[in-house]
């Protein structure tokens, strides 16, 4: 399923576009609606309850987890009503695309609880059976009957339970490489058949109490963990690469535009893009000189000029009025469909990571062969039949079971605290590698400036109320960032709200605006620097002023002349302003601590060089680690030629190279895409979550060190007891859940890492995160 | 002790039952969802005109998820 933000509620009850959302089955349709500001007790009523309101609706239930409301009924009615009264409770409402795939998650969370119910039914009732004889009751004639009713009890533990464990070991081993699951293996096969031989001849010990309890934990840890990153990966599922639901197409038989969903859109039709909608598919432009902004692509934010006949891309929004376009490829074989495409093929390719505890299992693996093998040989002469027997007892033993349970806690734990700081890490691992990092590559636009033009000054500094109105009049009604900019600015100073007449005011791609005000002829356009400013990265727009043709009279005495241009006596230069994409306050502090701490930092970005440079030098990088004017996949080439890499980035250009590079994080206000494919997401706005990112990764992998220190301490003592014969069974049953129980205990008790706080209002302008969390 | 003959396979068929029980409700979807159930206890059932109409409306299958 895939969510459309922006959707046009009204379009659901069209009839070309409610197929796609209404739900029809025998008897009953269903429609599914995001709801993702739903999340207490009293929006559940509330939604629940307005929903019902409607006749026709039988049931409507919300899912706070999900924030989904489904709502069923059997008599077909109007949803668009429906769904518009929620959003007049303050929601935002988002219909959902009938998907007829089934969530695969929800399959494998219910299998693997059902295999931790098994397992901790099963290895219960073996405990209570064991704790009997343990504690020394006479129990001489039921000693048979325990023994084999521990057996039958173990048995769906290790034919159902523990088939995760052969499963994952056999897929890795097809792949030359043993991970945590080979000892839990070993231990099991040796345990569950030593067990058996001394349940057969009455002699020896039995294990199935404590393999039981192994398989339970740690099945039980690793849905705890799954479960969270689940729930932390919630809000991405239902982000498509690219929110785009409908397109006006123009209908050749009717004679007028009609809005289909994109999926009818086709190779060759010609459709209508308003301003500030983005393109559903690659295409030609037909009708005029268009401005648009291609910063999904480039990563550059100003708007480019392109001239009909050009191709444009999904994804790109136009800036003009309107424009029209001749698909040369649907959204389905766009670019940035394929470049999806090749990004999730490339993951799905990737092999496992091998991480840290999956090195201590192979670690273990090979020792504890090792050292067995050793020992039956030594000791071979003296006793073969003891020999063979303490060696297998070392090998159950030694099994650095504890440290398996004790990670993904760990790992949790770590997704928690990040959870609780404002970043969200999709997945556990992703801590590990994040550890490893040695190169950092970040993106300019959006990522380490703020990727909206700022006024940064005007000359001269005061300006007269009157300009400020005119410059008002003349930005309020261009789609322009540097428009944008300059209204922000203005609303800055206090300006009268009497209205002044405004009349043949036009914008001109890639020149300007112009107006008539008062009588005069105004005009915003590009202006040369003055002599003394030399930053590449400003741009400078100048308030021009000129008498119409049929009169000059006009009072220009109360308008400050500041420049005079020299041509044309009649032009006037009133004011100059200088924009740039203001660069995060804390980017200079943030890129000195990366460098502090050896981290070798890049700047990849696709804007102009001299900008890049420009930004580099101020931030304290050697100019070689400056990439500039780079497409998405020469970024993706340049992070391919390091190791241990991390990308933040924000934009589509940044996809490719945030795939390629071991961890990526999206900044807050990211485009869909790299949502989607990011592994670390940072809801703040303040970007000083990347240092405390990393800060947290170093806090969780030394927890995890830490464990490891304590389980080796217990699997040495285990194994060299079992190596010199003297394994009680007291013993044997208590080291295995007594040093579970230590590390869990040390891994739920640890406390979080010291986190640097943050000012979230450091930056008042900055726009909220698009997506919401 | 001779009674432990008849106690402990009472103990674990009484066991299994409820296995058996949190199976079928695993399977049946009904731990799909942790957390609104957490929220939905707290909402009070005032039996006003809405309330009844809100569970009167569900169908026995939907009942059985509540």
């Amino acid at each position: 399923m895939s969510a459309s933000p922006g959707f046009d509620l009204k379009l659901l009850d069209d009839p070309l576009f409610r197929p796609l959302y209404v739900d029809n089955g025998t008897d009953q349709w269903q429609l599914q609606l995001l709801i993702p500001d739903a999340r207490c007790a009293a929006c559940l009523t509330r939604l629940e309850n307005t929903a019902l309101q409607f006749n026709g609706v039988q049931s409507a239930r919300l899912n706070l987890g999900e924030k989904i409301l489904t709502v069923k009924g059997t008599e077909p009615i109007d949803l668009a009503p429906l769904a518009h009264k929620l959003t007049l409770l303050g929601y935002q409402v988002t219909p959902l695309k009938i998907d007829s795939t089934e969530d695969p998650w929800k399959k494998t969370f219910r299998h693997q609880l059902i295999k931790v119910a098994v397992a901790g039914f099963c290895a219960g009732n073996i405990m209570l059976l064991s704790i009997a004889q343990y504690v020394g009751a006479d129990l001489s004639e039921f000693n048979l009957f325990f023994g084999w009713l521990s057996f039958v009890l173990f048995l769906p533990i290790l034919f159902f339970s523990a088939t995760t464990f052969f499963y994952q070991f056999f897929q890795r081993l097809k792949l030359l490489q043993l991970s945590i699951d080979s000892p839990v293996v070993l231990a099991l096969v040796i345990g569950s058949g030593l067990s058996l031989k001394n349940l057969i001849y009455r002699s020896g010990e039995t294990y199935f109490d404590s393999l039981g309890a192994l398989i339970f934990l740690l099945l039980a840890a690793r849905l705890w963990q799954s479960a969270l990153q689940r729930k932390l990966s919630q809000p991405f599922k239902h982000l498509a690469f690219l929110n785009i639901v409908s397109g006006t197409k123009w209908d050749e038989k009717n004679k007028k535009y009609l809005t289909v969903p994109v999926n009818q859109l086709q190779k060759g039709d010609q459709i209508r893009i308003y301003q500030n909608e983005r393109l559903p598919a690659d295409g030609i432009l037909l009708n005029t000189i268009q401005e648009i902004d291609a910063s999904l692509w480039t990563g550059e934010s100003l708007p480019q000029i392109v001239h009909p006949g050009e191709l444009l891309f999904a994804g790109t929004t136009v800036i003009s009025d309107f424009a029209d376009i001749q698909i040369t490829a649907e959204t389905a074989e766009s670019r940035l469909s394929k470049m999806i495409r090749e990004i999730e093929t490339k993951r799905s390719q990737t092999t496992p990571y091998q991480s840290f505890i999956d090195k201590v299992g192979q670690g273990f693996t090979f020792i504890v062969l090792g050292v067995a093998a050793l020992f039956v040989i030594f000791y071979w002469s003296t006793n073969p039949f003891v020999a063979v027997e303490r060696a297998l007892a070392l090998s159950l033993l030694a099994c650095p079971c504890a440290l398996a349970i004790a990670t993904p806690l760990a790992l949790s734990r770590g997704l928690q605290w990040a959870q609780q700081d404002g970043f969200i890490i999709k997945e556990g691992s992703t801590l590990e590698k994040l550890a490893k990092i040695k190169q950092v590559f970040l993106d300019k636009t959006g990522t380490l400036t703020l990727g909206q033009s700022t006024v940064i000054q005007t000359i001269p500094q005061k300006i007269d109320p009157q300009i400020l109105q005119i410059l008002k009049e003349l930005e309020c009604r261009s789609q322009h960032p540097h428009a944008k900019a300059i209204m922000r600015f203005v609303n800055q100073f206090p300006v009268s709200s009497e209205k002044i007449p405004v009349t043949h005011w036009q914008e001109t791609p890639s020149v300007g605006v112009s107006a008539h005000i008062f009588e005069c002829n105004y005009s915003l356009k590009a202006t040369t620097p003055p002599p003394e400013e030399s930053a590449p990265s400003l741009t400078w727009i100048g308030l021009f002023q000129s008498p119409l043709q049929t009169m000059g009279s006009f009072s220009q005495e109360n308008l400050p002349s500041v420049l005079e241009n020299k041509d044309s006596v009649k032009i006037k230069e009133l004011l100059k302003i200088s924009l740039q994409d203001t660069v995060r306050p804390e980017a200079k502090s943030i890129v000195a601590n990366l460098l502090n701490q050896g981290l070798n930092t890049f700047i990849v970005t696709g804007d102009r060089r001299s900008v890049a440079h420009d930004l580099g030098c101020q931030l304290g990088l050697n100019p070689k680690n400056i990439f500039a004017e780079c497409s998405p996949e020469q970024k993706q080439n340049i992070v391919g030629q390091y190791s241990s890499t991390l990308f933040v980035g924000d934009g589509v250009n940044d996809t490719l190279a945030m795939a390629k590079a071991q961890v990526s994080i999206a900044v807050s206000g990211a485009m869909e895409a790299s949502l989607k494919v990011c592994d670390i997401y940072i809801a703040d706005p303040n970007l000083n979550s990347l240092i405390n990112i990393l800060h947290l990764s170093t806090h969780t992998m030394k927890l995890i060190r830490r464990n490891f220190i304590v389980a080796l301490i217990y699997n040495l003592s285990g194994g060299f007891l079992a190596l010199s014969g003297f394994i009680h069974p007291v013993l044997a049953a208590l080291l295995m859940p007594l040093s579970s129980a230590t590390l869990v205990g040390l891994t739920i008790l640890s406390s979080p890492p010291f986190l640097k706080k943050q000012s979230s209002s450091a930056n008042p302008n900055h726009e909220k995160s698009r997506i919401h969390l | 002790m001779s009674a432990l003959w008849i106690m402990i396979p009472i103990t674990v068929l009484l066991g299994l039952f409820f296995l058996i029980a949190f199976i079928w409700a695993s399977r049946s979807g009904q731990f799909d969802d942790l957390e609104t159930p957490s929220h939905r206890i707290l909402i009070e059932e005032v039996p006003t005109e809405n309330n009844t109409l809100i569970t009167s409306s569900f169908s026995h299958k939907e009942r059985a998820t509540l």
